[in-house]
């Protein structure tokens, strides 16, 4: 069994010995019939996760705290998994002839877990007698070898690591957000989807805290020195020695003593460093990467990512390893990366390299290398992206391998009565790997003219330029990422969709990322009422524990137990304090349900606020004058009765009116300006 | 002590007529004039202080929100 439909049909290609399996389909469900040594497999997958954690006792949506639980299949939890329903009774049924089972899903915390509840659950305890597979491409080579020399038995220390971390994050939700809605819907009447969780809280505060630095920001001023020099007929910039000043007065004296005033070069130095080839990829760097050069989010990287694991063009991608270790076959990789044309110089000139070792990072993953092209070329056309995230792959691969670039650098001293200015020029002396991870490494080179200590220096021009500190940046998707990473919050799988959520529930907006005043409202509230659940500190000891399982010191059962411990006393102080929440949240609700139906442009006949009001009759939706009641203005506009609206921050390049985006499930969003609308149909 | 900040009628701090995030903007926008009045070398009154900041885009919303809310006050008051 597989983790996804393509993975299996990959793993049976490679196991038939015909070369081609049968694909029969019991129910609706694909499976792939395949003979190896006279034996009949039947190789299927599963849809990700088929189980999930739910209450024990069916109870009401909006009841907590809920502190006992159960594994049960998703269809029975969620809504819409009717696929994964029938995909669980046709693996039951096929699985009651079975003699032997084998766990092919990805081998990693979540690969682990998918693999062991279809085993435990739909396949009646087959978990105990299971085999696993252990694999980082889906290459032919490496599965043949993998079904070989499968594992006798599931990798149990991952797969409840996987259990506590997927038990623990639904403790959190399930208990917080029904807090923080249930508060809100208590006091308001209105029903707002509010969440959090032991990753999502403190990832929450962190853009919120930034965006607080940001409001709170005041800049204060500072000069620069802009210099041009004339040195051997060439005209130069150079930059003051000491950087910016603090004081107006300070520039001006600089300014005034160094003009039309001529100088000399004092000092000449020198110096050359070497430029290491980069790391092999792990995650965080490609996401990293993909973000700084392909303008790709961290969720839309891994996405692309993974379709090219399952074409068998690159392994694994969700590795946290910098290491490529020999047997992956660096050589026959190369060579048959080299039949493209847009590699085949840079493949040849690392293959002419007396030795091929790539440049491996620190880190390391017990269960993957770092990401890697697996030498299969493409077999069908892949899109714009998929290609851009295959050539930066590839091209980090390469230069892995390169040569260590070398740079030189010169710093020139030139002094002006009693100041000091620098010219500084470089320039790559060797470009190493450089030229294999091309257009990504870019150097420009800085040419200075020829210089010699005591050759005079003219100043052509000098200046000083007023200029103001900086707040903070705001995070963007891969910053905050990082930050995420360096916390050591959440997990590869996971910091992805958590951002992603973010976007979601309305606490940030843009690439750029800017905190609601939702977002605002939630840390304010969480912090004055339970500090603890935004704070790192617990959950990144959790994420610690939660390794202590994978490798097989700490049980689940302890680290669950101390986690209901820990949330216990949070949950009953939000219980308690929970109509005063309530009333806070439902204030903010109440301001962003109002800012969500008031336009900006106000009404053109009396200058009063424009709102989207409903008939009361005829409950039909309409823009009609705040006015109304005040000065009888009749003014309205119609508005299209079906599907969701929503008020843009744009207006109509006619009339100057703001305009509406309208969605409806299975139709293109439209924008449309309703006084343009209303003109036209009047005329 | 009103209980709301009166810019925003959130709650505001104790010790401060201000809410948490104007509160610390008013404190930022006080402890930088001190900079600004170092830098500039000579005597820049507060008002024309607020105009400079107010022309910034660098100044944060929150700050803004301040000048404007003392220029008003003090405005009301003369």
């Amino acid at each position: 069994m597989t983790e996804k439909p393509d993975a299996a049909l990959h793993v049976a290609e490679a196991l038939s010995e015909s070369g081609s399996p049968r694909r029969i389909v019991v129910d609706g469900v694909p499976f792939f019939e395949v003979y190896s040594e006279a034996r009949r497999m039947l190789v299927c997958s599963a849809l990700g996760h088929l189980y999930a954690v739910a209450a024990k006792e069916p109870r009401s949506q909006s009841e907590y705290p809920v502190w006992e639980f159960v594994w049960k299949p998703k269809h029975l939890v969620q809504r819409g998994q009717e696929r994964q329903k029938k995909w669980i009774q046709a693996i039951a049924k096929v699985s009651e002839q079975a003699d032997r089972f084998i766990d092919a899903c990805d081998f990693d915390l979540e690969g682990s877990l998918i693999g062991y509840m279809v085993l435990k659950y739909a396949c009646q305890g087959a978990d105990k007698k299971a085999q696993r597979m252990k694999f980082s491409t889906l290459t032919e080579t490496e599965l043949k070898h993998a079904f070989a020399n499968a594992l006798p038995q599931l990798n149990f220390p991952l797969v409840f690591a996987g259990m506590c971390r997927h038990e623990v994050d639904w403790l959190f939700g399930i208990n917080l957000s029904r807090a923080l809605t249930q508060s809100a819907l208590k006091a308001s009447g209105r029903y707002a989807t509010l969440s959090t969780g032991r990753v999502q809280g403190p990832t929450l505060r962190f853009i919120v805290e930034r965006q607080q630095e940001i409001d709170t920001f005041v800049p204060t001023p500072y000069w620069l020195i802009i210099v041009q020099l004339e040195v051997n007929g060439q005209v130069v910039s150079a930059d003051y020695e000491n950087g910016r000043l603090e004081k107006r007065i300070d520039a001006r004296h600089v300014v005034e003593s160094c003009k039309g005033k001529a100088g000399l070069v004092e000092a000449l130095d020198s110096a050359e460093y070497d430029l290491a080839p980069p790391n092999p990829f792990d995650l965080p760097s490609l996401q990293n990467e993909a973000f700084r050069f392909l303008g790709m989010t961290p969720r839309v990287s891994l996405g692309l990512a993974e379709r090219l694991y399952l074409d068998q063009l690159i392994s694994y991608p969700r590795t946290s390893s910098q290491k490529l270790p020999p047997s992956i076959g660096y050589e026959r990789i190369i060579k048959s990366l080299g039949q493209l044309d847009s590699y085949r110089a840079d493949c040849a000139y690392v293959l002419g390299q007396s030795r091929l070792v790539p440049n491996e990072g620190t880190k390391t993953d017990p269960a993957h290398p770092a990401v890697y092209p697996t030498g299969t070329l493409p077999k069908r056309q892949l899109d714009n992206r998929e290609r851009k995230l295959f050539d930066l792959i590839v091209r980090r691969f390469l230069a892995s391998f390169g040569r260590t670039a070398r740079k030189r650098t010169i710093k020139a001293t030139v002094k002006v009565a009693d100041h000091r200015f620098a010219l500084r020029g470089s320039r790559l002396i060797d470009d190493g790997w450089t030229k294999l991870y091309r257009p990504y490494a870019k150097f420009d080179d800085v040419f200075l003219p020829l210089l010699a200590v005591g050759q005079p220096a003219l100043i052509r021009d000098v200046k000083s330029e007023q200029k103001f500190t900086q707040p903070p940046p705001h995070y963007n998707p891969c910053s905050l990422l990082r930050k995420m990473e360096d916390s050591e919050i959440g997990t590869q799988a996971t910091r992805a969709d958590i951002i992603e959520t973010l976007y979601r529930r309305g606490y940030a907006t843009g690439q750029q990322i800017t905190s609601t005043p939702l977002a605002s409202r939630i840390i304010e509230i969480l912090t004055k009422h339970c500090p603890k659940i935004i704070d790192v500190t617990f959950t990144r000891e959790l994420e610690a524990r939660i390794e202590e399982i994978e490798r097989g010191s700490e049980s689940r059962e302890h680290v669950v137990l101390q986690t209901v411990g820990y949330l216990k006393p949070i949950v009953e102080t939000l219980k308690a304090e929970e109509r005063e929440i309530g009333q806070e949240l439902a204030a903010l609700l109440r301001e962003m349900r109002d800012e969500s139906i008031t336009l900006v442009t106000p009404c053109p006949q009396c200058g009063s606020r424009l709102k989207i009001a409903k008939n009361p009759r005829t409950k039909k939706r309409f823009i009609g004058c705040a006015g109304k009641w005040r000065n009888r203005c009749k003014y309205s506009l119609p508005l299209p009765q079906l599907g969701t609206l929503t008020l843009l921050r744009k207006f109509c390049p006619d009339c100057g009116f703001q305009l509406i985006q309208v969605r409806s499930r299975g139709r293109r969003q439209l924008v449309s300006c309703c006084r343009c609308y209303a003109r036209k149909t009047a005329d | 002590m009103v209980d709301e900040c009166p810019i925003c009628q959130r709650l505001n701090g104790k010790d401060s007529q201000f809410c948490s995030l104007h509160s610390q903007a008013s404190k930022n926008l006080e402890g930088q004039y001190e900079r600004w009045r170092a830098a500039l070398g000579e005597e820049i009154d507060q008002s024309e202080y607020f105009q400079q900041l107010l022309r910034l885009e660098e100044t944060g919303q929150a700050v803004r929100d301040v000048i404007e809310y003392l220029q008003r006050s003090r405005a009301g008051a003369t």
